[in-house]
């Protein structure tokens, strides 16, 4: 059973198909590139399957389980997680605050009278957790910054280790390098290849095709909202439709 | 048949007073992009403006063309200039609170200027009350009705035209759509804007003057009563089309005929239940319409090119400063407690009592608004909701006091509970629209009602008894440590929610809704908890506040109560529970006051204008006028302690050296 299965998702803005029937599936362990010009429908795809918007056609199963009912904080708590391409992050939070609330929210219980007996604040493994993963990450220094007042590439570090501390089963990664100097792009590169090592399905959505070289397993290539390619990484880039729609050749 | 023609038609006249009014918001939600709340304030000020000058002898055409033409476009320029210019278009919650700003801070300005009395209605601008134009269908027209029919098919197609065939009016809906796009085409948008706001304030301008003779007395509550009404005729038209919300208003004028004509005379119905038919039309549609629900969110497409709005942040303190606060801030706090006790003259120490009452209701908006983002229009309502349970199970049961004003603070809680039900699904001015709605149904229908609001003479709470203790004696010192324990206990829990998981979660969804869903974040169940509790807070606090004055009566709890203090805790600083206290004391203090300002000035109506001018800051201080103040203070206490604290370390480094 794939750890995630999109079947003719499709999804329609006004006289726009901006996602025009695109399957694909990933596996376990398996980190899936998901790349195409700008406007090619990648963002839209990860809306789809996060539950952010209602497809017009198609469904997303996540482990066998179809995802197409259930509302964006439900798809979560099942596992999955995502980065996105428009930072959305909590300005007025600090870096450890954003990964504790990330743990509260995947818990789901509002605890109003948990909270009242004084037992709402973070717990001693839940700051363990984070801590671990900020080291991950490489922001371990950056814990107790406000995050209003980090880089944007810091913010997206920030964004992945978020999404990694509830240990989803799925990543969808949207741009996660952008912005990121040279050493946090490596940085970036090893937490991710490690992340799939240890079982974690990743979608990633880049530009930059030596990050996709280097994490990749296999690439769905997309160009005006459809799949036009999905193949191992090499063998997609040498595609010559994948090639065309990249240099605009023949439009 | 021909009865129920009778009844019908002047439903039509009556249905064109909504309609002017629907129009106008409608109008500015979409030339402005502002659901104004000051709309019936608009009309106010021009009303009483023109029925000064007629008093004054000047003549009813002078009058009205001064009021419609040069005050009221005046007025909305100048709101645009100094309110809404400065505000980015897509900051919902700025955009409404500073409209609730004028909502409050408009009608006190006007009680400043003319001073505390009742204007009796002017004369009507056009034609007379008194006589009957014409009869259709054997129904008498007067002048007034004939009048608000034929001008308000005339701004109906004026405006509509305006907005779909002219230019100006194409400006316009960009300027709201994408202020950027329209600059990128060469076009001002604020001009755009201006204009707008002109031309809605003007319409303003005209419903005022011309509604004015409708009523016995020129007041801010019947404009109020109207805006509301208008408001479920321009929902019904989803703040879309000017011609469906001014036929909108004609049908509900029409029904609310039939319904005062079929009623049987005298019964419960012909008086208040009549009048509140729009109030329930516009909940129902709320409830159900999943357009409005999403009413004043911004779709401009080129937001993503705003670069996301920077937080003002505490600054870091030196340890020095850290450490000196923590001693010298619970020293100046015992020091009032105990001055409050000893030596404070008693009439002051009731103005204290009292801000500590109200910091308990306002404790409540910092729950509901300050926590979870989200604007309640009715918290004094739940206030009086508590008092009057409180004094009716004291008097008419003889239950203790503190018992009855905990199960006070119960039945608020439950009636928050009930209100948030249908609330759940709703949110930004949804919510506040909601809620509004609701207290102006308390206020016309529920407290005047003699087993709930008590008698015509004021509903009596008693000062507590602890045992052997008394709180009632004269000197209200015994009572003012009653209610500082209570605030101190409220205070403690509300912050622990405030710290724990609800806050914590809460703050996540309000500064990215998409983000904490992503991570699993739902806030509805959590939404409508703290809304029921907060109620709950505000019927305690509500409790009490009547023990303090020993006798209540519905006017201590009216909408416009909720409004200004609304406004009060905002503008102080709604995120703590010490600017909930602050917001107390302060407004007691500055109330009392402002009592010794000369005798033309009424105290309350000064201190509304400052706290609602307060509210015009909120776009740029989200967190407070006080906690702002708090913070430039500590960067100068903190880079003068830097500064001797390095001379210190000098003059240490030149001894050892020498
Ligand atoms: N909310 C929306 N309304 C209308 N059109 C939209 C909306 N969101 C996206 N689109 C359009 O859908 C198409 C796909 O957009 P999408 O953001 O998914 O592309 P992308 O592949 O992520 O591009 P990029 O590499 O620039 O991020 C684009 O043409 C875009 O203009
Ligand atoms: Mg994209």
């Amino acid at each position: 059973m794939s750890r995630l299965e999109v079947r003719s998702l499709s999804k329609r803005f006004g006289g726009l198909l901006a996602v025009d029937g695109v399957s694909f599936s990933v596996e376990v362990g398996e980190c899936v590139g998901l790349i195409g010009p700008n406007g090619a429908g990648k963002t839209t795809v990860f809306s789809l399957i996060a539950g952010e918007r209602e497809p017009t056609g198609g469904s997303v199963v996540l482990e066998g389980r179809s995802l197409d009912r259930l509302a964006a904080f439900r798809r979560a708590r099942l596992g999955l997680a995502r980065t996105y391409q428009r930072l959305e992050v909590f300005p007025d939070m600090t870096v450890l605050d954003h990964l504790l609330v990330a743990q509260l929210a995947h818990r789901g219980s509002t605890g109003v009278i948990r909270d009242l007996l004084g037992r709402g604040r973070p717990t001693q493994t839940e700051i363990g957790r984070a801590t671990d993963v900020l080291d991950q990450v490489g922001l371990a220094d950056e814990a107790d910054r406000v995050v209003a007042s980090l880089s944007l590439g810091t913010c997206r570090l920030v964004e992945l280790a978020r999404a990694l501390v509830t240990s989803p089963s799925l990543l969808l990664a949207d741009e996660p390098s952008s912005g990121l100097d040279a050493e946090e792009s490596a940085r970036l590169g090893e937490v991710l290849v490690r992340q799939r090592e240890a079982g974690l399905a990743i979608v990633v959505v880049e530009h930059d095709l030596d990050v996709v070289a280097q994490v990749c397993d296999r690439a769905v290539v997309m160009d005006l909202g459809r799949v036009i390619a999905d193949a191992p990484v090499a063998e997609a880039l040498a595609d010559p439709a994948v090639r065309s729609a990249y240099l605009g050749v023949g439009r | 048949m021909s009865q129920a023609l009778s009844y019908a038609l002047p439903g039509i006249p009556y249905g064109c007073t909504f309609a002017l009014v629907a129009i106008g918001l409608v109008l500015s939600y979409q030339s402005t992009g502002v659901f104004n709340f000051a709309f019936g304030a608009q009309a106010y000020v021009a009303a009483m403006a023109y029925s000064v000058m007629v008093r004054h002898g000047l003549g009813r055409g002078l009058s009205g063309v001064l009021a419609i033409v040069v005050l009221s476009p005046l007025l909305g320029l100048g709101i645009d200039r100094l309110v809404f210019s400065r505000i980015s278009p897509g900051n919902v919650a700025a955009k409404t609170i500073a409209a609730l700003g004028l909502m409050v801070g408009l009608p006190a300005a006007v009680t400043i200027a003319l001073g505390p009395v009742q204007e009796a209605s002017p004369p009507s601008l056009l034609f007379d009350v008194n006589t009957v134009v014409l009869r259709v269908a054997g129904t008498p027209v007067d002048g007034v009705q004939l009048a608000t029919v034929v001008l308000t098919l005339l701004v109906v197609v004026g405006l509509s035209a305006m907005m779909r065939f002219s230019l100006l009016g194409l400006e316009m809906r960009a300027a709201v759509e994408s202020p950027r796009l329209l600059r990128l085409q060469g076009v001002s948008s604020r001009r755009v804007t201006s204009v707008a706001w002109i031309v809605s304030s003007s319409l303003a301008g005209l419903a005022g003057v011309l509604l004015a003779p409708r009523y016995a007395t020129v007041s801010i509550d019947n404009y109020t009563v109207l805006l509301v009404a208008a408001i479920a005729a321009a929902a019904i038209a989803s703040l879309d089309s000017m011609g469906i919300a001014a036929l909108a208003s004609i049908a509900m004028g029409v029904m609310m005929g039939l319904a005062t004509g079929y009623a049987p005379a005298g019964s419960v119905w012909s008086t208040g239940l009549l009048a509140a038919i729009p109030f329930f039309l516009l909940l129902i549609l709320l409830a159900v319409n999943p357009k409005l629900r999403r009413l004043g969110q911004s779709a401009d497409p080129l937001a993503g090119v705003d670069p996301p709005g920077v937080p003002i942040l505490a600054p870091p303190r030196s340890p020095v400063l850290d450490r000196s606060l923590r001693i010298v801030g619970p020293g100046v706090l015992l020091l009032g407690i105990v001055s409050v006790l000893t030596w404070v003259p008693s009439s002051w120490v009731f103005v204290v009592t009292a801000g500590l009452g109200l910091s308990l209701i306002f404790l409540s908006i910092t729950m509901i608004t300050g926590a979870a983002g989200q604007v309640s229009l009715c918290q004094a309502t739940f206030a009086g909701v508590g008092a009057f349970t409180a004094g009716q199970l004291a008097t008419n049961s003889g239950v203790p006091v503190v018992v009855a004003a905990v199960a006070g603070g119960l039945v608020a809680a439950g009636a928050g509970l009930v209100a948030a039900l249908p609330a759940l699904r709703l949110r930004g001015l949804a919510l506040s629209l909601s809620t509004l709605t609701l207290a102006l149904l308390a206020d016309a229908i529920a407290f005047p009602t003699a087993w709930i609001g008590g008698p015509p003479s004021g509903l009596t709470v008693p000062r507590p008894t602890l045992g052997p203790i008394s709180f009632a004696t004269d000197s209200t010192r015994p009572f003012f440590v009653l209610v500082l324990a209570i605030v101190v206990i409220v205070g403690f829990f509300v912050r622990r929610l405030l710290r724990g998981a609800t806050g914590r979660g809460l703050d996540a969804w309000r500064q990215s809704p998409l983000a904490s869903a992503g991570l699993g974040y739902s806030p509805n169940r959590t939404k409508v908890v703290i809304f029921a509790l907060s109620a709950g807070v505000a019927g305690l606090g509500g409790g009490l506040w009547g023990s303090l004055l020993q006798v209540v009566s519905p006017a201590d709890f009216t909408y416009a109560d909720s409004l200004l203090f609304v406004v009060i805790v905002i503008t102080v600083g709604a995120r703590s529970v010490a600017g909930a206290v602050e917001a107390g004391i302060g407004f007691a203090l500055l109330t009392h006051l402002a009592g010794y300002l000369p005798n033309r000035i009424s105290p309350s109506s000064i201190v509304a204008l400052a706290f609602s001018i307060g509210a015009f800051t909120y776009a740029a201080h989200p967190e407070g006028i006080v906690e702002q103040l708090r913070r430039h203070a500590t960067v100068l206490a903190d880079s003068g302690v830097r500064r001797m604290g390095s001379a210190s370390l000098e003059v240490i480094a030149g001894r050892s050296k020498r």
